[in-house]
């Protein structure tokens, strides 16, 4: 079979190519396939050849967990033979396989690159295994990393040892860049594994100690109240506050002012309605001068507003707010709440 | 866009800046000059706008009887929190969670206990909808258009930070 015979079998095979390549097995497939060797069958299933696999997905940059990165020890031995081999006979069959091996490892470097990043990443995307995998995964293919980190540097010597050559000084300098680049690669790769299994880890912990307080909980175990009770203040405006609507007693004020509230029609109005128009319909003047001596200026402003326009009611909040920035030296704050649960501030007598 | 603000956020209401629900108020409050005036002004009447990791929230000091309140609603989330991250270990805002996908794994990630205390029944869609509405209500989850699949909020990290402020010496004693 042809170059280009293969390829169009494979095109007319595609889509089943594309089901076999992610449901990696199938019960039947058309025998051609068979015969060629892209699919063997094995205990009544078929399965597509590794090859196909380890093609596709270089290409595609992709590993599973099963990919074992290549190390090129025996390239490299046979590389190092070859060029003692080399010194002495200085053959064209000896040069031609010194050529072959180089490449063979360089260009074995630059796939196995692809794939260790798509290793990575397939470890940092995953958010479906149990953490427990995840880690013992990464420490595997971190081990095997740093191994390779280690033989890439015998690789780099050996190569350089080939700069003595003239024929070869060329080629050498030419592999050497991209070499030199995919170590970079291989150090991040580190940098990214370690950084992970310290955050998986970490994220572990995490729930373990989420469950644990959640069976603390379960049991009434007063040391959680305690915490809570105690220690919230050491995170201030975290576990000291409360988003809650505990902060105000909102049905109260809804008695007062929420049957306003409660239509639509005026809530929109109330939204759109500009503060300046607010104060301009009060009355300024008229509500300071309602206000002057007051023990309590919200529940001065609510009488006030209510007497004005009962509609204005809502924005007595807004009003009050607005004494407090214009009239802020005329006021005391004092450490109370009123029945709003508003801060109590005075005018100053 | 201030009073709208104020609605919200007075009823308990955190707003995550990844909600679409409150994608509007969520951006008003991202601006600095924003934020700051209307927390200068929520200052002067004993109450705080608080803003971090990505959501915003009013808060005030605490009055003693309404501490058991605050923790109870607290201690129910965490709960409701753990089962889900039983079952979506890697669980984190922004992560996007199926319902479909919760029932599929639950027989083998439930506890036993946590179910038993926020819940009364052991019927499997009766347990996933009421933990999926509780933590919808709490604005820790947001339905997305697809009823399926829900959106986890920035506020979360409310109660995660709660937890991870606890001192494992705090728990191991």
């Amino acid at each position: 079979m042809k170059h280009i015979e293969l390829l169009n079998l494979l095109c007319r095979y595609r889509k089943l190519l594309d089901e076999a390549y992610k449901q990696k097995k199938l019960i039947s497939v058309p025998k051609e396939l068979v015969e060629i060797g892209l699919f063997n069958k094995v205990g009544g299933y078929y399965y597509l050849n590794e090859i196909y696999f380890t093609f596709v997905d270089t290409l595609l940059a992709r590993a599973d967990f099963s990919y074992i990165a290549e190390d090129f020890e025996k390239e490299v031995k046979k590389l190092i033979e070859l060029k003692e081999e080399y010194k002495i006979n200085k053959t064209s069959y000896v040069r031609d396989l010194i050529y072959k091996l180089l490449n063979k490892i360089y260009q074995g470097m630059k796939n196995r690159d692809k794939r260790l990043l798509g290793l990575v990443e397939k470890l940092e995307n995953d958010e479906m295994s149990e953490l427990e995998f995840l880690i013992k995964e990464a420490r595997n293919i971190l081990k095997d990393v740093e191994e390779i980190m280690y033989k890439n540097e015998t690789i780099v010597g050996v190569f350089e040892g080939f700069k003595g050559f003239r024929e070869f000084r060329e080629f050498i300098k030419d592999i050497m860049i991209d070499v030199i680049h995919l170590n970079q690669n291989i150090d991040s790769y580190l940098k990214r594994l370690r950084e992970f299994i310290t955050q998986t880890e970490k994220k572990r912990r995490f729930n373990q100690k989420l469950y644990k307080i959640a069976h603390m909980i379960i049991n009434e175990d007063n040391k959680i109240d305690n915490f809570l009770i105690t220690k919230r203040f050491v995170f201030k405006q975290k576990i000291e506050f409360v988003p809650d609507s505990a902060y105000i007693e909102y049905d109260r004020v809804k008695k007062i002012v929420g049957k306003f509230t409660k239509l639509k029609k005026i809530k929109e109005s109330r939204v759109k309605r500009d503060l300046k128009e607010v104060i301009a319909l009060i009355d300024l003047k008229g509500l300071i001068k309602s206000v002057k001596g007051s023990e309590d200026l919200f529940k001065s402003i609510i009488e006030y507003v209510g007497k004005i326009d009962k509609e204005l009611l809502n924005e007595s909040v807004r009003v009050f707010v607005y004494i407090l920035n214009h009239y802020d030296k005329k006021l005391i704050y004092t450490n109370k709440y009123n029945e709003f649960n508003i801060r109590v501030v005075k005018w100053k007598a | 866009m201030e009073s709208v603000i104020f609605e919200i956020l007075s009823k308990g209401v955190i707003i995550s800046t990844n909600s679409n629900r409150f994608i509007k108020e969520a951006t008003w409050l991202m601006e600095d000059d924003n934020f700051n005036s209307l927390n200068n002004t929520l200052n002067k009447i004993g109450l705080y706008l608080i803003g971090e990791n990505g959501y915003f929230y009013l808060s005030k000091d605490l009055k003693s009887d309404e501490e058991d309140r605050f923790f109870n609603s607290h201690k129910q989330l965490i709960l409701a929190i753990a089962q889900l991250k039983k079952v979506f270990v890697h669980l984190d805002k922004g992560h996007k969670i199926k319902k479909s996908e919760f029932i599929k794994r639950f027989e083998v990630k439930k506890d036993e206990k946590i179910i038993k205390a926020l819940f009364d029944t052991d019927d499997l869609m009766e347990i996933t909808d009421k933990l999926f509405n509780l933590l919808e209500k709490n604005f820790v989850i947001e339905g997305k258009n697809k009823k399926d699949e829900y959106l986890v909020l920035n506020s979360i990290r409310y109660y995660l930070d709660i937890v991870d402020a606890i001192s494992e010496g705090e728990i191991d004693e």
